[in-house]
């Protein structure tokens, strides 16, 4: 009686242990992620809902018409840091996601690039383009969106 | 390939090499495959299990392409194989054109997919899901290949944001179909004990489905309702193996509603779904001077959860309740109903799985899972599938070799691009 009253008191305290160690691995592991558009892009500014509404694919078009152009992130650092902050979902979730949405016919997987110099380089030469880099390699030239709390 | 999908294709192709010309668009292609083993200690599920089956896969190879901004056309050809359902015929799993006017409302023209529950539309991919087989309270495998789309059309959107959530709302309306090799028409040979079998590919008459979904604000919470109903009836003639003397018959499924409510709760690495369902028809099957008449009312449910531990690892648990008479859930009265039922036994009135499984995701593109069940019932079991190997047929009536508790055990590769 008393050895199953320890253990289950040991599986209670492991599980609240593992809970914890849960939000805290994913509140440490936090990288920025900063969004760039096509120069000729009308937006200046973004709230956190429209981001998640583009690159969920919900939204097609940009307010002025133009088609939204997305660009994924191969890194799996920053994919998984844009996903978690932007989406609420894990990488793999991310990515669960739109093979969701491609298989069922419901979308067409956005181009997915692995430097933040290919994504510069497609953003900057596709109109209506949007996608997503580190902080350090913004450069003076490249247009990036303010991000605000809804 | 039949020759109308070949030119649907050509289509694609034109359509596309006309926007490359001008410099618009292009086509995608994706698709997976995917190859599995299974093995039961009894009971034959779907395939020869028993002695363990490798006839057990499914591919597919998709085309989209966007015509403008707003309007895309795609199509996906899909194969599978579980034991003799499907064979590796190709079919045209899904094809149509989507334009999406606003973001609260778009049309789908063509064959489009069924939205039921949370997983119908995407239940041939196996590489979006942890498990390698879905819940059969609620994804019944024999209604696999005719639940899954209907060639109509469809209307869908999305409303709200956050704080208060998004709104999501689908509806189809189509004809479905299924051929002769599919699991429904399995199933209906099943409902004789194997003693008739179907001859024609089944056509459904005018089917609707619909579902609405809400993603919380707060709460990681995805609560979505959904139904799909429609009537059937269902030619059968006698098997000359078992029947000296020819008999036909039918089976009529009337006002069929399927109600599946689900709730989806996703914390970080973790996964929490629980889905229930509900199946209702006035049924009558005939077969010679037999038949049963009944209003058949079926439930089902289960709850899963699923943890990713690494990039590469990610492991789930389920269980599943499945009862085919919700007045009836120990299965006393089945066989008493009528003589065409006589020969099933107690312990096919229901199902209860435990499934544990483990995801291996080797890269992005490739995943090994290892699945094991436990299971007690023989709900889900086809009766064509075990007969008693030295005695299958006594005075024209089946005789099954079915164990109440059973196990089985599956392993499935799969490449996605």
């Amino acid at each position: 009686m008393k050895a199953e009253k320890s253990r289950k008191c040991i599986l209670i305290v492991f599980c609240i242990v593992f809970v914890f160690i849960n939000f805290f691995i994913s509140s440490v592991l936090k990288a920025e992620v900063m969004f760039i558009v096509n120069p000729s892009a009308q937006q200046d500014a973004l709230s956190k809902s429209e981001i998640k509404s583009i690159f969920l694919g919900d939204r097609l078009v940009w307010s002025n018409g133009e088609e939204i152009h997305l660009v994924m992130h191969g890194n799996s650092d920053t994919q998984r840091e844009f996903a978690k902050t932007y989406t609420q979902k894990t990488e793999s979730q991310f990515s669960n996601y739109w093979r969701r949405i491609m298989f069922s016919g419901k979308g067409m997987l956005p181009k997915s690039f692995s430097t933040d110099k290919e994504i510069i380089n497609f953003v900057t030469n596709t109109k209506g383009a949007i996608g997503y880099i580190s902080p350090q390699t913004i450069t003076k030239d490249i247009k990036t969106i303010i991000i605000s709390d809804d | 390939m039949r020759i109308r999908y070949l030119f649907i294709l050509v289509c694609i192709l034109v359509i596309h090499t006309s926007l490359q010309a001008t410099g618009m668009g292009s086509v995608d292609i994706h698709g997976f495959i995917s190859q599995g083993y299974m093995q039961s200690n009894e009971n034959n599920y779907y395939a020869e299990t028993k002695e363990g089956s490798f006839q057990f896969n499914e591919m597919g190879l998709n085309f989209s392409t966007k015509v403008s901004p707003k309007l895309r056309v795609g199509l996906q050809f899909f194969a599978r194989d579980l034991g003799n359902i499907g064979n590796d015929e190709v079919t045209l799993d899904w094809v149509f054109g989507d334009y999406r006017w606003q973001e609260w409302l778009g049309i789908r023209v063509g064959k489009v997919k069924v939205p039921l529950g949370l997983y119908n539309e995407v239940r041939d991919v196996d590489s979006v899901r942890t498990f390698i087989n879905l819940p059969q309270s609620v994804y019944h495998e024999k209604f696999r290949d005719s639940w899954v789309a209907v060639k109509g059309f469809g209307i869908y959107g999305k409303v709200g944001s956050d704080p208060i959530g998004t709104l999501g709302y689908q509806f189809v309306m189509g004809n479905m179909e299924a051929s002769k090799e599919s699991g429904a028409a399995k199933y209906f040979e099943s409902l004789s004990g194997g003693l008739c079998e179907v001859t024609e590919d089944l056509d459904f008459s005018m089917n609707y489905a619909g579902k609405i979904e809400w993603r919380t604000p707060v709460i990681p919470l995805r609560l979505a309702a959904s139904i799909l109903t429609h009537d059937l009836v269902v030619n059968l003639f006698s098997n000359d193996v078992f029947i000296p003397i020819p008999l036909e018959g039918y089976i009529e499924l009337d006002g069929m509603v399927a109600l599946v409510g689900s709730a989806e709760c996703i914390w970080n690495d973790l996964i929490l779904i629980f889905e229930y369902t509900s199946m209702k028809s006035d049924s009558t099957i005939m077969l010679g001077s037999n038949s049963l008449i009944e209003d058949n009312s079926t439930i089902g449910y289960y709850g899963s959860i699923a943890y990713r531990f690494f990039s590469w690892l990610e492991v789930g648990t389920y269980y599943s309740v499945f009862y085919l008479d919700d007045s009836d859930k120990d299965g006393k009265t089945l066989a008493t109903r009528s003589p065409l039922l006589a020969f099933k036994q107690e312990s096919q009135g229901w199902s209860k799985d435990a499934c544990l499984t483990a995801r291996f995701d080797i890269n992005s593109n490739w995943i090994v899972k290892l699945e094991g069940h436990l299971v007690n019932g023989a709900a889900d079991l086809f009766d064509i599938d075990n007969y008693d190997e030295e005695t299958p047929v006594v005075n024209s009536q089946p005789v099954l070799d079915i164990e109440e508790d059973w196990m089985l055990f599956a392993v499935k590769l799969s490449y996605i691009f």
